[in-house]
């Protein structure tokens, strides 16, 4: 299949979409995802003379170029010895770096959709809306050069910064963005193409009133797949009704739910031990009220001699307390109590663990999945199935 | 691999009106058999798109329905749910108070002979609809009750069935209910997962560890479409395809992607015996059977030695292991073999082997942020006013170990050792004093 890239006016299309090709070193004014920690992912395009200051320190753009990508870059700064590394663009890594402009599809979800839907190279998939375009760029790698996707979108602003984000990866031979309302026109592509579509992913509000704009985009010789995104059960009632009524079979309607686990590192604290260090302060207390008797004793017979001089050599009671020390280490602290102990440090014992990290996104949304057969011929070629 | 047509001794997919699943090989000029749905001539399908739904009928051949019917009409009542109170709304019906099940003989008035015999002469349909009239208490049962009956009823008499390509999702879909442990309990989740985390797309070139009969492999396969490479490394003399020979990949492909190298050629290349290039001379000698086989073996040499070429140099642009073998000692060796700013995607059907490996690459520099992964799909039952999550739902699906291959800096070996916890710390505690910091943060022209 060819590839239309007329509308194509900058040099990203020469250097071809780091999310659709893989590339060893960062070229100039390439996409570069520098990764600053787990939570924070800053996309740049490192240019000659530039730099990229951050809370780790200061980064010249010109040690990025031509480096390969991966790497660890030390800061430029000399207070600040921090460093980032400098990763090549995915669609994952790309999700995580986005300001959450619209509620995107994360990956656990958008795997399973493209996974479900079964697309592949070469693919013609319908996505409405486009939203952050997050979810479109694992479709743009999936369906490859060969494939194509139509994305439509509502909201003008959201569709101009998403049409702008497509062209500048290099995404724009692949996908069509458009600007209109499925619900109302249908899927009406601004490029006056057959869609021929065989996998359909809905992210409305309302895909009910979009569902049956679909019989003429779709591909009727073969399986169209479709998955519906909706967040409240009500309008996954509403999905599945308009579904069965225009034909679409084996409805299902599933949720993903994903954990992070972290690995971690739990002391072992043996009750043993507990014992030992409960033995170990009795003994410490008796000690220390024996000699504390033993004190107040002796500063009572010091009273009563209280005109003989003090200064018989006797020691101070805090002196006479060091002096007279107990059997046992003064602290038996097996667990490193009191003190700041890192997790995993020498000279405790460690079990690896995990733990579930500490915000869990319980609920995405329900996924209703459906797929409509292709149309028998001689049968009903020319007819449309209605229920 | 065509998914749109059945072409002749493809494997398909058959889903029957009943919960069974069957894989088959479509040999022209056979018959096939559904046990008790009946039987079908192989040829009355091949060459047809997939996705029709076919009625077998008493000679064999097949009628195709209209593409709106399927398998059911449609319906979102699952009959094998439990039971979920579902008579609370209306007045019980008799064979519930005697604690009966509404296939009790009291309310059918048909015997079982009159529904064998009825089996011989009428369509599926048919029976279902006598099977019905012939239930005094049907009209007593709730519609969602109705439902359900109907649709028990339809799985025991429709003979209809739907032929679906082989792909990753149907393999798993049935080793979920044959052998999941042969496919290592993955599910189409953690597959789906696995793909998309590792960054499979055409042109890779990918090393795998997969000890599902080349099902991961196989996944990769589909989505790299016929560009790029898979180093297959495996354990035995032989590699284990046994599940992607179901997924309808010619034999030309499998071999223009598949790379195997065993364990021993991975780890000790130096073992592998010297290939003798002969010359032309001594060749034009040979018988021509020797000559194939001389031919043979240097295209595998020739094979071999552009596989190790690839891992000394690390040309390598992702990584899948989905293996039982301890990875510490494979990830020595292999994480050198990918390019900077890749993917490691490790999968297990436990989670502590993964927690031991994450703390591994944790304190090795080359791996960035390890993270384990456990994805889990709810099925719902969807029926109006009787929506909720089902009852039961298969267990497998494992945990999904991913992080990015890195190039650390010589600078940075050098320095503070505890570097990498104490970012993340520093990063933790900035995070709570505001986001002022995060503001300052630009790039300067």
């Amino acid at each position: 299949m060819d590839v239309d890239k007329s509308d194509n006016t900058d040099a990203s299309a020469d250097m071809g979409s780091p999310f659709m090709e893989f590339k060893t070193s960062i070229p100039e004014n390439g996409l570069v995802l520098a990764w600053l920690t787990r939570d924070n992912t800053k996309p740049i395009r490192p240019q000659t003379g530039s730099a990229l200051h951050t809370r780790f320190g200061s980064f010249q753009h010109n040690s990025m170029i031509s480096s390969k990508y991966g790497t660890q870059l030390a800061s430029s700064s000399s207070t600040q010895a921090g460093f980032i590394h400098l990763l090549h663009p995915t669609p994952e890594l790309w999700s995580m770096s986005l300001p959450h402009r619209t509620q995107i599809v994360y990956t656990p979800d958008a795997s399973y959709i493209v996974q479900r839907l079964r697309i592949r190279p070469g693919s013609r998939v319908i996505e409405a809306g486009t939203g952050s375009a997050s979810f479109t760029h694992a479709l743009a790698r999936t369906v490859a050069k060969n494939g194509r996707i139509w994305t439509f979108e509502f909201h003008e602003p959201r569709y101009g910064i998403a049409k702008k984000e497509i062209e500048e990866h290099g995404l724009d031979s692949v996908v069509k963005c458009s600007h209109g309302d499925v619900c109302k026109d249908g899927f009406i592509s601004a490029c006056d193409e057959n869609l021929d579509a065989s996998a359909v992913f809905l992210d409305l509000p309302s895909p009910w009133i979009a569902i049956p704009h679909l019989k003429t985009v779709i591909s009727k010789k073969k399986i169209v797949r479709i998955c519906c995104f909706s967040p409240c059960m009500e309008q996954v009632q509403r999905t599945i009704e308009a579904l069965q009524k225009e034909g679409w079979l084996d409805i299902e309607m599933v949720e993903v739910s994903c954990k992070r686990w972290e690995a971690r590192k739990e002391m072992i604290r043996k009750p043993e031990d507990a014992i030992e260090r409960l033995r170990d302060i009795k003994r410490r207390r008796n000690e220390g009220l024996r000699k504390r008797n033993e004190r107040i004793i002796s500063q009572e017979q010091n009273e009563e001699t209280a005109s003989e001089p003090q200064e018989n050599g006797a020691a101070t009671p805090a002196e006479k307390f060091i002096l007279d020390k107990p059997f046992l280490p003064s602290e038996y602290n097996p667990w490193g109590r009191g003190k700041r102990v890192h997790e995993g440090e020498d000279g405790y014992e460690w079990k690896d663990v995990s733990k579930v990290e500490a915000e869990l996104k319980s609920h995405t949304s329900y996924l209703t999945f459906a797929y409509l057969p292709p149309l028998v011929p001689g049968k009903e070629e020319m007819l449309v199935p209605s229920r | 691999m065509n998914e749109d047509v059945i072409e002749p001794n493809n494997y398909v997919f058959i889903r029957l009106p009943s919960a069974t699943l069957r894989i088959t090989k479509l040999v022209p000029n056979s018959t096939v058999y559904l046990g008790k749905f009946g039987s079908f001539f192989a040829d009355d399908i091949i060459g047809r798109p997939y996705g029709y739904t076919y009625e077998i009928k008493d000679d064999k051949h097949v009628d195709t329905l209209y593409s709106s019917e399927g398998l059911f009409p449609s319906s979102t009542v699952d009959a094998d749910e439990e039971e979920d109170g579902e008579e609370t709304d209306s007045t019980p019906a008799p064979e519930d108070i005697l604690g009966r099940t509404s296939d009790d003989t009291g309310v059918q008035k048909l015997s079982m002979t009159e529904i064998e015999a009825l089996k011989r002469t009428a369509s599926g349909e048919k029976i279902i609809e006598t099977v019905i009239k012939s239930h005094s208490a049907f009209e007593k049962k709730s519609v969602y009750s109705q439902e359900k009956y109907k649709r028990r009823k339809q799985q025991k008499f429709l003979r209809r069935f739907t032929p679906c390509s082989v792909g990753s999702c149907e393999v798993i879909e049935y080793f979920q209910y044959k052998d999941h442990h042969r496919i290592l309990e993955l599910t189409a989740e953690s597959l789906g997962l696995i793909m998309s985390l590792a960054n499979i797309r055409p042109g890779g070139k990918y090393i795998t560890i997969d000890e599902t009969g080349g099902l991961v492999a196989g996944a990769m396969m589909e989505r790299m479409g016929g560009e790029g490479m898979i180093m297959f490394v495996h354990e035995n003399e032989h590699p284990n395809l046994d599940v992607m020979k179901y997924m309808n990949f010619s034999e030309a492909m499998v071999e223009h992607m598949i790379k195997t190298i065993n364990l021993l050629q991975l780890f000790h290349p130096e073992e592998e015996e010297e290939m003798k290039i002969l010359s032309e001379d001594i060749l034009s000698k040979m018988k021509s059977s020797r000559r194939g086989q001389y031919y043979r073996r240097l295209a595998r040499h020739i094979e071999l030695q552009s596989i190790f070429q690839h891992i000394s140099e690390g040309l390598f642009d992702g990584l899948i292991l989905a293996t039982t073998l301890q990875t510490k000692l494979l990830l020595d060796k292999l994480i050198p073999a990918l390019q900077g700013s890749r993917q490691l995607v490790i999968y297990n059907t436990a989670k502590e082997p993964l927690v031991t490996t994450s703390h591994d690459l944790m304190a090795d520099l080359r791996v960035l942020a390890p993270t384990i992964l456990e994805s889990r799909v709810r099925k719902f039952q969807v029926f109006p006013g009787r929506t909720h999550p089902e009852m039961t739902s298969k267990s497998g699906g494992g945990y999904v170990l991913w992080g990015t291959r890195v190039l650390p800096s010589n600078v940075q070996a050098g320095g503070k050792k505890r570097r990498k916890p104490n970012r993340e710390k520093s990063a933790k505690i900035t995070k709570i004093s505001g986001t002022e910091e995060e503001d300052k943060m630009e790039i300067v022209a």
